[in-house]
C-alpha cells in the first residue's frame, strides 16, 4: 500500500464534513469567530495529522490496537478499542448514514418512506463493511477514481460560478479579530480527520514504509475547510446563509448546467455524496467491526477469506442501531448529537496522538537498553 | 439463509414509492402570483401547465392555465388541484412570475412560500409581470416550440441575448432580500401581441417595488452591475450618432473614506464600431473615444445618482464599502446613514479596436 491509500481517507473525509454539519456550525458562528477558528483548527489539524502519520510511519505493518497490546495491559487495550469503537467510529457512521439518506429523501423521493430508504443505504454498508480489509481498501480507490471527475467539475463550477458574490466573501473574512469559538475549532480540525483511519490502515504498510508527498494532507484539509465555509456565503450572502437547512444541497441547487442533460448541479452534488457517504459509511462500521474483533480475539488480518460471519453480524448490528438512531431522531436531534459527536472526537485525536507518541517513547527506551 | 436475504430485500419494493406516472402528472411550467386588492383573498395565483403533445412545433405548444384566489399561495395550489385531473408536478417549473400591484405592495409571503418549498429550484427565473401575471401566463407566444419554453429562452441566455434583458435567479434574491447593502431586482416581462417583451427593470428595497427603470437605464445598469458585454454605447458624433458594440468590459469599485465616502466606478471598455456616419480614421478615433467615455460617465452618473435618491442599493456598495474596509456593524450604521449623500465618480475608458469592415 502506498502513501496515496492514506490521503484517500483525508480526501473524503474532508468531503464528508457537509453530512456531519459541520459548514453549519462554522457558519452560526460566522460573525462570532469563525474565521479565526478555522485558522487554528488548520494549525491542530496539520500538527495532529502530520505527527500521528510520523508515529505509525515508525510501526509499519501495525494497527493500534496491536500497538496496545504491545505496550499496555490488556484490560486497558480492550477499554479504549471498544471505546473507540462505540463510541466514536460506530456513531460517526450512523450520523451520516442518518443525514444523508434523509438529504436524498428529501430532494429525490419526498413520498418515500424514511426507513425504506435507510434500508437501501444500510444494506450497501454493510455489504461493503463486513468485507475484509483488503477489500474495503480496493473500494476506495475505485470510488474515488468514479467520483473525482464529478466532484472536479462540481468544485470548478462552484469557485468559478458567477453568482459568487466575492465581497460577501470578504467582508466575512474581515471578522478574523473576533475571538474564536470552541465549537469551530473541533468542527474545523474534523476535515484532518482522515489520518485517523490508519488506526486499522497502518497494517498494510510493509517495513520502511515512509509517506510521500505527505503535506498533501494540509493542504486537502485547507481546501475543503475553505470551500464548505465560504462557498455557501458566496451564494446566499451573509445573512440568508443561515436560514438553509440543507445549506450545501441549496448552495449546489444554485448552479446552473446550461447544456449538461440536466440543468440542476443539485443531482450531480448528491451523486457524488451518495459515493462518499457509503465511503464514509463503510470505512467507519469497518475499523469499529475490526477493533470489536481484536477486542474479542486479538483479530488483526487484512485478508481473510472467506470473511468471518462475525464481520457480517457487527456490521448488522450497526445497521440496526442505525435504524433505531433514526426512530429517536429528528434533523435538529442529529444537528445536536453531530456536535457532541464533533467534541469528543476533537479530544479524542488528542488522547490517541498521546498515546502513540507513549508507544514511540518506548519503542525508543526499548531500542536502546537492548 | 441467502433466499431469505433476496425475499426480504424484494419485499422491500412492495411497499413502493408513491410514484405516478408521466402521464398522471401535469408540469407545471410557469407560476404567477397577483394581488387582488381583496381583504380575504389577496392572491390570486395562475399556474401554466405543459400539455404533454405527441406533435411538436412552432406555435404547437400547448398549455393550460388554472387560476384561484385565495388566502394564501399553499392554499391556492391546493385549491387548485381540485381544478385538474392530473397530479401537480414543480419540478420543471422554472419561471415565478409576480404582478405589478403585488411587487409595489409587498413580496414577504411569495417569497417565503418559495423558500419553503423543496421542490422549487433555486436557479428559477423570477420576473414581474406586466400588467399582471395572469395575463402574461395566458399570452401564447406565436414561436413557442414547447410549453414555457419561450421563458427559459429569453431569460437563460440560451436563445436570445439581449442587454436589456436582466436575468434574476430565485438563490440570488433570497440573497439580496436578506444582504446587507445589497438590495434585489426584477425584470419586468410583458407581453406584446406575439413574444414576450424583457427590457425593463424594477429595483426594490427588502419589501417592495421603489423604483423603475426605463430601458435604457435597464442597459447601462446591467452594464455596470452585471458587467454584461455584448452590449452597446452609444453617443452624437460631430451631430451623427455613433454606435458602439462592446466585445469586452472590465469593472473596477473602489470606495473613498471622507467626509462623505466616494464611489469610484471605473470601466473599461473595449469594442467595435457598428453605425456611424461619419468617417472614422486614425486622427479622429481619439476623439471619438473620448466623446463616448463622457457621455458614459454622464449617463452612469446620473443613473447612480437616481438609484442613490431612491435610497435602494441594488449594486452592493454597501457591501462593498464593508468588504473593503472589513466593516463591523458599526461600520454598516455609518453607511446607511451617509448613503443618501455619496458623491459617484464614474471613470469610463473606452477602446475602439476596430471601426468595422469600413472606415
Amino acid at each position: 500500500m502506498g502513501s496515496r491509500h492514506t490521503y484517500y481517507h483525508v480526501l473524503y473525509v474532508g468531503m464528508i464534513n457537509i453530512m456531519m454539519f459541520v459548514p453549519y456550525f462554522l457558519i452560526k458562528e460566522r460573525f462570532h469567530g469563525a474565521v479565526l477558528g478555522m485558522l487554528i483548527a488548520l494549525a491542530i489539524g496539520t500538527i495532529l495529522s502530520l505527527v500521528s502519520m510520523a508515529c505509525y510511519e515508525r510501526f509499519p505493518g501495525l494497527g493500534f490496537p496491536e500497538l496496545c497490546d504491545l505496550y499496555l495491559p490488556r484490560w486497558l487495550t480492550v477499554t479504549i478499542n471498544l471505546y473507540g469503537a462505540l463510541l466514536t467510529w460506530l456513531p460517526a457512521g450512523a450520523i451520516v448514514i442518518y443525514s444523508y439518506s434523509e438529504t436524498v429523501r428529501m430532494f429525490f423521493y419526498p413520498e418515500m418512506n424514511p426507513f425504506v430508504n435507510l434500508l437501501l443505504m444500510a444494506g450497501a454498508a454493510v455489504w461493503a463493511s463486513s468485507r475484509s480489509t483488503r477489500t474495503v481498501q480496493f473500494v476506495h480507490e475505485m470510488m474515488i477514481i468514479i467520483v473525482s471527475p464529478l466532484l472536479i467539475m462540481f468544485l470548478m463550477k462552484a469557485i468559478f460560478n458567477p453568482g459568487m458574490d466575492w465581497n460577501a466573501i470578504r467582508y466575512v473574512s474581515g471578522y478574523v479579530s473576533k475571538p474564536p469559538s470552541f465549537i469551530t475549532i473541533a468542527a474545523g480540525s474534523f476535515l484532518f480527520s482522515g489520518f485517523m483511519s490508519l488506526i486499522v490502515f497502518n497494517r498494510f504498510h510493509q517495513q520502511g514504509f515512509r509517506f510521500r508527498f505527505r503535506w498533501i494532507v494540509p493542504v486537502f484539509a485547507t481546501f475543503f475547510l475553505a470551500v464548505t465555509f465560504f462557498v455557501p456565503i458566496g451564494f446566499h450572502g451573509t445573512e440568508a446563509v443561515e436560514d438553509y437547512v440543507y445549506l450545501w444541497s441549496m448552495t449546489a441547487d444554485s448552479m446552473i448546467m446550461e447544456y449538461g442533460f440536466i440543468n440542476r448541479v443539485l443531482f450531480v452534488f448528491l451523486l457524488i455524496f451518495t459515493g462518499v457517504s457509503l465511503l464514509f459509511i463503510m470505512n467507519t462500521w469497518h475499523v469499529a467491526i475490526l477493533l470489536i474483533r481484536h477486542s474479542i480475539n486479538r483479530f488483526a488480518l487484512v485478508e481473510e477469506a472467506p470473511v468471518s460471519k462475525i464481520n457480517l453480524w457487527i456490521a448488522l448490528a450497526a445497521a440496526g442501531l442505525s435504524f433505531v438512531y433514526m426512530r429517536f431522531i429528528n434533523v435538529d436531534r442529529n444537528q445536536m448529537i453531530s456536535e457532541v459527536w464533533l467534541i469528543t472526537r476533537f479530544f479524542n485525536e488528542i488522547v490517541f496522538l498521546l498515546i502513540m507518541l507513549y508507544f514511540v517513547w518506548k519503542k525508543r527506551k526499548e531500542g536502546s537498553t537492548s | 439463509m441467502r433466499k431469505a436475504l433476496l425475499c426480504f430485500f424484494l419485499l422491500v419494493w412492495i411497499s413502493g414509492c408513491e410514484f405516478k406516472d408521466i402521464d398522471k402528472r401535469f408540469f407545471v411550467v410557469a407560476m404567477g402570483v397577483d394581488a387582488t386588492g381583496k381583504k380575504d383573498k389577496p392572491y390570486l395565483v395562475t399556474l401554466r401547465l405543459a400539455i404533454p403533445a405527441s406533435k411538436v412545433g412552432e406555435g404547437l405548444a400547448e398549455s393550460q392555465i388554472e387560476k384561484v384566489e385565495s388566502p394564501s399561495i399553499a392554499e391556492a395550489i391546493r385549491n387548485l388541484k381540485a381544478h385538474v385531473d392530473k397530479e401537480f408536478d414543480f419540478g420543471h417549473c422554472r419561471v415565478f412570475l409576480f404582478g405589478e400591484k403585488l411587487v409595489a405592495e409587498s413580496m414577504d409571503e411569495p417569497l417565503n412560500w418559495l423558500s419553503r418549498r423543496r421542490d422549487v429550484q433555486l436557479i428559477s427565473f423570477l420576473a414581474v409581470a406586466a400588467p399582471n401575471a395572469f395575463h402574461v401566463l395566458s399570452a401564447n407566444p406565436t414561436t413557442e416550440r414547447l410549453a414555457g419554453n419561450a421563458f427559459f429562452l429569453t431569460f437563460g441566455g440560451e436563445g436570445t441575448v439581449s442587454p436589456y434583458t436582466v436575468t434574476e435567479y430565485l438563490f440570488d434574491s433570497f440573497r439580496r432580500f436578506k444582504e446587507k447593502g445589497l438590495d434585489p431586482y426584477l425584470p419586468i416581462v410583458g407581453f406584446d401581441g406575439d413574444s414576450y417583451v424583457a427590457e425593463r427593470l424594477v429595483l426594490l428595497n427588502k419589501k417592495k417595488e421603489i423604483l423603475t427603470l426605463d430601458p435604457e437605464e435597464t442597459k447601462l445598469f446591467n452594464l455596470s452591475a452585471n458587467k454584461f458585454s455584448r452590449s452597446g454605447i452609444a453617443a452624437d458624433y460631430k451631430g451623427r450618432r455613433l454606435a458602439l458594440f462592446i466585445s469586452r468590459l472590465s469593472r473596477d469599485i473602489s470606495i473613498e473614506k471622507g467626509e462623505v465616502p466616494i464611489v469610484h466606478l471605473r470601466l473599461k471598455v473595449t469594442g467595435m464600431v457598428e453605425e456611424s456616419t461619419a468617417s472614422l480614421m486614425s486622427n479622429n478615433l481619439a476623439k471619438a473615444e473620448s466623446i463616448l467615455e463622457q457621455s458614459v460617465n454622464k449617463q452612469l452618473e446620473a443613473l447612480l445618482v437616481k438609484i442613490r435618491d431612491a435610497d435602494v442599493d441594488p449594486y452592493g456598495f454597501g457591501l462593498r464599502y464593508l468588504a473593503q474596509y472589513f466593516g463591523s456593524e458599526q461600520d454598516y450604521e455609518y453607511w446607511r446613514n451617509v448613503y443618501p449623500r455619496v458623491q459617484f465618480q464614474v471613470d469610463t475608458r473606452v477602446v475602439i479596436e476596430s471601426t468595422g469592415l469600413v472606415r
